[in-house]
C-alpha cells in the first residue's frame, strides 16, 4: 500500500472507477470492434486490440503525469489551451479530415491517430471558465466585462465548433453554463446567454436553409432529429432510423443479465457499435446488471467529484474539479441517453469506454485534473493538521 | 464560508439532477427491456443479414500488338416479379401488350402472345422470380429497362436483372489453348490458367441486410472488402502473326488429312513466342480441327532426325571436323548384331562428310559417325555422348509459364532398357521424349550464339494501365556448347536449306534465307509398335530460324500422321514454316516505305470489305477511318453490300444444316466455318475465296469435299 501512496495520489476511489472502466472498455471494445476488423484490417481482430489497449494505458499514464501537477498551473494553462485551441479549430474548419461531411478531426502525423481539437477546447474552456470565475468575483456584475471575458470565449468556441459538430457545441455549451452557474455567476447573465445561444441556433439553421453549401450539417441533423421525433412508427430506411432500432433490439435482447462477453449479434448490425452506440452493446452482452454498473461507476466518479469540491478549500480548485467531473458525466450521459434513445443521434463519445481517436486521452487528463486538485486537497489537510489549524480559512481567491 | 455554501448548493443541485439523469437511463433500459421487450426480440428474429461476394473484375488478356485475346464482360438473366404490387391489374392489362410485342421484337424468340401468356400466367402464380430471359448483353438490357411496366423502376416495375461475368476470346480459334481458361476444380489450362492468380483480382465483400421479401439493401453505404480488380497480362503473341501461322498450319493439315500440328515462332534474343498455334482433329475422326491440346508445350515423343542437331554438336564437340567423312554403305547398314537401318534415299549417298550427312540428314552416315566415337568400348563411350547431350540442358522442363509442359527424357546409360542399338537410335532422334517447344529451344539456343533463353509469353502486367511487371528474357542456358561449334552447326543448317540436294532446299530463293533441319519421324501408332498394322504414322517437322545471316525469329513446324502419301518434312511442314516467315519478314523488317495515307484515298474509292466476322470487320473499318455502316458485332458473319459513300454491311444469313456462301472471304475465317460445319475443305489458290464447288443452300452432308478456289 505504501508504493501505492507514493505513486497514486489523491482520490483512490477515482483511481479504481477509472481503471475498472479501463478493463470494460478493452473487453466491449474488443467484441464490438470485430466488424471493424473484417472491414478494415481484414479480419485481424487484435489490430484493434492491441491499438485499444495501447489508447488506454497511454491515457493512465497522461492521468498519472497530469496528476502529478499542482493545480494553480493549470490557471495560467488555460489561456494558453484557449489560443491553441481556436488555432486547431481554424485549422480543422480548412483542412481537417471529411468524415462523413464532418471536418471535425485531425490526424496526429505519425503514429495515424486522428483527435478532435474540440475536445482540447472543452478542457481549456472549463479550465478558464474556473479561472475567471475564481479571480475575478468584483468584476462578475460588469456588463462590459462579463462580455468580453465570459460570453466571447464562450461563444467563440462554440462557434467555431458548431459547423461541423453540433452536438459538441451543445454540450460545451451547457457545461459552460453549469459551471458559470455554480461561480455564481448572476441569472441576468445566464438568461442573456441563453437568449444568445437560442438566437444563433434560429440564425444558423436560416443560413443553412438559404445556403445549403455554407451548412453542409445541417441536413444530418435534421434527419437525426426527425426521426428521433417520428419514433418506431417511421420507416426503417433512414440511417439514423436504423440504428436506433438495432440499439433497441441489442438492449432488449440482452435481458437482465446479458448474452455474454463476446456474444453480441447486434454489433454486426450496428454502424458505430464500438462507439457512440458501445453502451447499448454492453448491455446486450452484460444485461441490465452491466448497463447499471457502468452508469453507477459513472456516479461514483460524480459523487466523488462533489466529495473533493467539498473538502477543497479554494474556489478555482473547486470550480475545475466541478467542471471537468461535470464535463465527463454530462457527456457520458448524453452518449448513454442516444444509445437507449432518449436523445437524438449525436457523436459524442462515452468517456472511457469508446473506442475511437483520443476521446480517452482527454477523459484521461480531466480526470488528473480532478485527482491533482484532491491530492493537494490531501497535502493542505494534512499541513493543516500539523501545524494545528485556526479553524477553517475563507475560500481563499487564489 | 457563505461564498462557499453559495457554491456548494449550486454544486448539490446540478449533481441531484444528475442523479435523476442517471435513474432515468436506468428507468430506461428497464422499460425497453420489460415493457417493450417483446416486440424488440420479436423484431430481432426478422434480422437477417447475408454476405455476398462482390466478383471482381478479371484482367484482360492482350496480344503484343496491343489486341484483346480474352476479356469478360457482364451479360445478364432477366427475372421478374410478377407479384410486383405497383404493378396493378389496370397497369399489367394497359401494358401488357406492347411489353410483349417488344420483347418479341428484341430477342425474336418468342412470339408476342407467347410472351403474353407467360407473363400473365407468371402473376397469376404470383411469381417472384419469374425467369424472363438468360445471357443477355448490356444492350439489351438497357433496352428492357425502357420498356412498358419494366420502366416504372427498379423495384415498382418488377424487373430483377443478375448480372454474371462472361468470358469472351475475341478471337475465338487464334491461340485458344495458349490463352487457355480457368475454370474452378478443373486442370488450368494456358495463360488464363497460369496467371490465374493475377488476372483473377481479390473478390470483395459487403453485408447485405433484409428489407422486405425479396430485397436486400447494402447494411452500410460502403463495402466491409472493397474488390480489388485483376491484372491486365500482355502476352507476346503478336495476333497478326499468330493468324498466319494459324491459317498455314490449318491449310496443310486440311491438305494432308493430319491427326495434330504445331507451328511455334520464338523471337532468337528474348525467348518471346510470338505465335503458337497448335491445331488437333476432333477424337471423331471428322476432319474438324481446334485446339484440343497444347501441343506444343504438352506432346512430348521422338523427334526424329531434328535430334541430329544434338548429335553433330556432340560430335563437333569430340574434335570431329564437318569435314570428316564417312560410308554410307550403299544406303543400307546393320548395326548392333543385325539391326537395320537405311537412308530414306534408296542406294545411299557414297562416302560423305558429316557436314553432308547433316544437309542430306542420312541415317547410315549419323550411325557410322557415332558409332565410330561413342560407342561402348570407344575411348570416351556413350556416356560422353549422353553428356554433351546435358550439358545443354535438354533433358530438364524449360520451366515455361504455361501449365501441363511435359517432361523431356534423354535415355542414358543407366536406364535398364539401355542396350547396344540405344546409341545410334539416340542419334537419330529415338528412344527419347521431347515437346516441339523443347526442341525449338535447342535451335533457337544455336541461332543466339550459343545461350539458351526461356520461351515466354508474358511481356508485362499491367494495372490499370500502369506496369506492374516487366517480363526479362531469362537465359537457361548461357552457353550450350563451344561458339566454335555453334558456327559450325550454323553452316551446316544453312547448307540444308542452300545445298544442292539439301533435305529442305524448297525452301530457297526467298528474299531472306533460312536455316534450319528437316525431321520425319517414324512413330509407334498407338503403342502397336512401328509398324503395327503394316501402317507407318510419320512425324513431319522443320525446325530452323531466319534470316540465316542475322537470326531474329526461330520456328518450329510439326505435323503428325499425314496421311495423303506424301510425308516429308519438308514437304508437309517446310510451306508452314515458309508462309510464317515470309508473313513475319514482310511486316517486321520494314522494307516499304509508309503510304501516304492521304493521297491513297483521294484516288480510290472506297475499299471492299472482304468477308468476315462482323467484330473484325468494324474494327478494321475504325482503325483505317473508313466510314461504314454495320448493324452487326461478335461473330456475326457480314459481307459487303454497297462502297459508296460509305461501306454498307449486312449480316451474311447462314443456316446450320445448309452449305453457306464464302465467297469473298479469307482462308482462315471460311476454312473455321466450313470445317466446323463438317465439311472436308479443298484450297486452291491464295487470296479471297472466288468460287466455291457446292452452291450456297445446298443440304450439308458431313465429310463431303468442297473445293474453294481463291484469288
Amino acid at each position: 500500500m505504501n508504493l501505492l501512496d507514493t505513486y497514486l495520489k489523491g482520490d483512490k476511489v477515482i483511481w479504481l472507477v477509472v481503471i475498472l472502466l479501463s478493463v470494460i472498455s478493452i473487453l466491449a471494445v474488443y467484441s464490438s470492434s470485430g466488424a471493424l476488423a473484417y472491414r478494415f484490417q481484414g479480419g485481424n481482430t487484435e489490430y484493434y486490440l492491441y491499438k485499444h489497449a495501447f489508447i488506454v494505458v497511454f491515457g493512465l499514464g497522461l492521468m498519472w503525469s497530469f496528476h502529478q501537477i499542482r493545480y494553480k498551473y493549470f490557471s495560467a494553462l488555460s489561456q494558453i489551451g484557449l489560443i491553441v485551441s481556436v488555432l486547431l479549430l481554424l485549422l480543422t474548419f480548412f483542412m481537417g479530415a471529411n468524415v462523413n461531411n464532418a471536418s471535425r478531426w485531425l490526424v496526429i502525423p505519425g503514429i495515424n491517430i486522428t483527435f478532435q481539437p474540440s475536445d482540447i477546447a472543452k478542457l481549456s474552456l472549463i479550465m478558464y471558465l474556473a479561472r475567471v470565475m475564481s479571480r475575478s468575483t468584483d468584476k462578475l456584475q460588469d456588463q462590459r466585462w462579463v462580455s468580453l471575458n465570459i460570453f466571447l470565449p464562450v461563444f467563440g468556441i462554440c462557434a467555431l465548433v458548431v459547423r461541423s459538430n453540433f452536438s459538441t457545441a451543445a454540450v460545451l455549451f451547457v457545461i459552460s453554463l453549469i459551471l458559470l452557474f455554480m461561480g455564481r455567476l448572476s441569472f441576468k447573465y445566464l438568461f442573456q446567454m441563453l437568449g444568445i445561444a437560442l438566437t444563433g441556433v434560429v440564425f444558423i439553421v436560416l443560413l443553412g436553409k438559404a445556403f445549403p453549401d455554407s451548412m453542409p450539417r445541417l441536413k444530418t441533423w435534421e434527419a437525426r432529429i426527425e426521426s428521433f421525433a417520428k419514433g418506431k412508427s417511421g420507416d426503417m430506411d433512414s440511417e439514423e432510423q436504423y440504428q436506433v432500432e438495432q440499439a433497441k433490439i441489442a438492449i432488449a435482447t440482452g435481458g437482465i443479465v446479458g448474452k455474454g462477453p463476446g456474444n453480441s449479434t447486434q454489433r454486426n448490425f450496428l454502424p458505430q457499435s464500438s462507439s457512440d452506440f458501445i453502451y447499448a452493446i454492453i448491455i446486450e452482452e452484460y444485461g441490465l446488471i452491466g448497463g447499471v454498473i457502468v452508469l453507477f461507476l459513472y456516479l461514483i466518479l460524480l459523487f466523488r467529484g462533489i466529495r473533493i469540491v467539498i473538502k477543497c478549500n479554494r474556489t478555482f480548485g473547486a470550480l475545475l474539479a466541478m467542471g471537468c467531473t461535470f464535463g465527463l458525466i454530462f457527456q457520458g450521459m448524453i452518449n448513454m441517453a442516444v444509445a437507449i434513445n432518449l436523445f437524438p443521434v449525436t457523436g459524442q463519445p462515452l468517456p472511457f469506454l469508446s473506442m475511437g481517436g483520443t476521446s480517452i486521452w482527454f477523459a484521461s487528463i480531466a480526470v488528473g485534473i480532478i485527482l491533482s486538485v484532491s491530492r493537494q486537497d490531501d497535502a493542505d489537510m494534512v499541513e493543516e493538521a500539523a501545524i494545528g489549524s485556526e479553524g477553517n480559512s475563507e475560500l481563499a481567491t487564489d | 464560508m457563505d461564498q462557499k455554501n453559495d457554491i456548494l448548493w449550486r454544486v448539490y443541485l446540478i449533481g441531484a439532477a444528475m442523479f435523476v439523469f442517471g435513474f432515468a437511463i436506468i428507468g430506461r433500459v428497464a422499460y425497453l427491456q420489460f415493457v417493450q421487450g417483446d416486440y424488440w426480440k420479436a423484431r430481432a428474429q426478422e434480422l437477417t443479414t447475408r454476405t455476398v461476394d462482390i466478383v471482381a473484375e478479371r484482367g484482360n488478356i492482350f496480344s503484343a500488338d496491343g489486341n484483346l485475346l480474352a476479356t469478360s464482360y457482364p451479360i445478364y438473366d432477366l427475372r421478374v416479379d410478377a407479384a410486383a404490387k405497383s404493378v396493378t391489374k389496370a397497369i399489367f392489362n394497359r401494358d401488357i401488350d406492347s411489353l410483349a410485342y417488344q420483347l418479341s421484337a428484341l430477342f425474336g424468340d418468342k412470339s408476342r402472345k407467347q410472351y403474353k401468356q407467360e407473363l400473365t400466367i407468371a402473376r397469376k402464380r404470383k411469381d417472384g422470380y419469374y425467369l424472363l430471359k438468360r445471357n443477355v448483353t448490356y444492350g439489351q438490357l438497357k433496352k428492357v429497362k425502357r420498356m412498358p411496366i419494366f420502366r416504372m423502376g427498379k423495384y415498382k416495375g418488377g424487373l430483377i436483372e443478375e448480372a454474371k461475368s462472361h468470358r469472351q476470346k475475341p478471337y475465338d480459334l487464334l491461340a485458344s489453348r495458349t490463352i487457355g481458361y480457368y475454370v474452378q476444380g478443373q486442370k488450368p489450362v494456358g495463360l488464363e490458367g497460369f496467371y490465374d492468380n493475377i488476372l483473377r483480382g481479390k473478390n470483395g465483400k459487403r453485408v447485405m441486410r433484409k428489407i422486405s421479401r425479396g430485397n436486400w439493401k447494402p447494411l452500410r453505404s460502403e463495402n466491409e472488402i472493397e474488390p480489388r480488380d485483376g491484372y491486365d497480362v500482355v502476352s507476346t503473341i503478336d495476333i497478326n502473326i499468330q493468324d498466319v501461322a494459324e491459317a498455314a498450319l490449318m491449310k496443310q493439315m486440311v491438305l494432308h488429312k493430319c491427326d495434330y500440328g504445331t507451328a511455334v515462332l520464338m523471337e532468337v534474343a528474348t525467348g518471346e513466342i510470338k505465335a503458337i498455334a497448335n491445331l488437333m482433329r476432333g477424337s471423331n475422326r471428322d476432319s474438324i480441327y481446334r485446339e484440343y491440346e497444347n501441343v506444343a508445350v504438352g506432346k512430348a515423343s521422338d523427334p526424329g532426325s531434328t535430334f541430329k542437331l544434338l548429335s553433330a554438336m556432340a560430335l563437333l564437340e569430340e574434335g570431329v571436323q564437318p569435314t570428316d567423312s564417312i560410308s554410307t554403305h550403299g544406303g543400307k547398314i546393320t548395326f548392333c548384331n543385325g539391326v537395320p537401318m537405311e537412308d530414306s534415299h534408296p542406294g545411299g549417298y557414297g562416302t560423305i562428310t558429316l557436314q553432308r550427312a547433316f544437309e542430306v540428314s542420312s541415317n547410315t552416315a549419323f550411325i557410322g559417325f557415332v558409332q565410330k566415337h561413342f560407342a561402348k568400348g570407344t575411348k570416351k563411350g556413350p556416356e560422353a555422348f549422353i553428356r554433351r547431350i546435358y550439358n545443354t540442358g535438354i533433358h530438364q522442363p524449360l520451366g515455361i509459364e504455361i501449365p501441363g509442359e511435359a517432361k523431356p527424357y534423354i535415355k542414358n546409360t543407366e536406364d535398364k532398357t539401355w542396350s547396344c542399338p540405344t546409341l545410334p537410335m539416340l542419334s537419330l532422334g529415338y528412344e527419347m521424349n521431347i515437346t516441339p517447344l523443347q526442341t525449338l529451344a535447342i535451335y533457337n539456343a544455336v541461332a543466339n550464339g550459343g545461350v539458351m533463353v526461356k520461351p515466354h509469353f508474358i511481356k508485362r502486367v499491367l494495372d490499370k494501365g500502369q506496369v506492374i511487371k516487366e517480363a526479362r528474357p531469362e537465359i537457361l542456358n548461357k552457353q550450350i556448347c563451344s561458339p566454335q561449334t555453334i558456327e559450325k552447326l550454323r553452316r551446316m543448317m544453312e547448307g540444308v536449306v542452300q545445298s544442292k540436294g539439301g533435305t529442305a532446299s524448297s525452301l530457297k530463293g526467298l528474299n531472306y534465307t533460312i536455316a534450319g533441319k528437316t525431321g520425319t519421324a517414324v512413330v509407334a501408332d498407338n503403342n502397336k509398335g512401328y509398324k503395327g498394322d503394316g501402317k507407318k504414322i510419320y512425324r513431319a517437322s522443320f525446325v530452323g530460324y531466319f534470316p540465316a545471316d542475322k537470326p531474329q525469329y526461330s520456328c518450329i513446324v510439326l505435323i503428325n500422321n499425314p496421311t495423303e502419301g506424301q510425308y516429308y518434312g519438308n514437304v508437309i511442314a517446310g510451306p508452314v514454316f515458309k508462309e510464317i516467315a515470309d508473313k513475319v519478314y514482310s511486316t517486321s523488317l520494314e522494307l516499304h516505305k509508309e503510304m501516304d495515307k492521304d493521297s491513297l484515298f483521294a484516288e480510290t474509292g472506297l475499299p471492299y470489305m472482304k468477308t468476315t466476322f462482323s467484330a473484325e470487320a468494324n474494327a478494321i473499318a475504325t482503325k483505317t477511318g473508313v466510314p461504314f455502316k454495320n448493324p452487326n458485332d461478335g461473330l456475326v458473319v457480314m459481307e459487303t453490300v454497297s462502297t459508296k459513300n460509305e461501306l454498307k454491311m449486312r449480316a451474311r444469313v447462314s443456316k446450320e444444316e445448309f452449305v453457306p456462301n464464302v465467297k469473298g472471304m479469307g482462308m482462315k475465317d471460311a476454312l473455321y466455318l466450313l470445317e466446323n460445319l463438317g465439311l472436308s475443305v479443298d484450297a486452291k489458290g491464295m487470296g479471297k475465296v472466288n468460287s466455291q464447288s457446292i452452291t450456297p443452300g445446298t443440304k450439308i452432308e458431313k465429310g463431303r469435299k468442297i473445293v474453294l478456289n481463291f484469288s
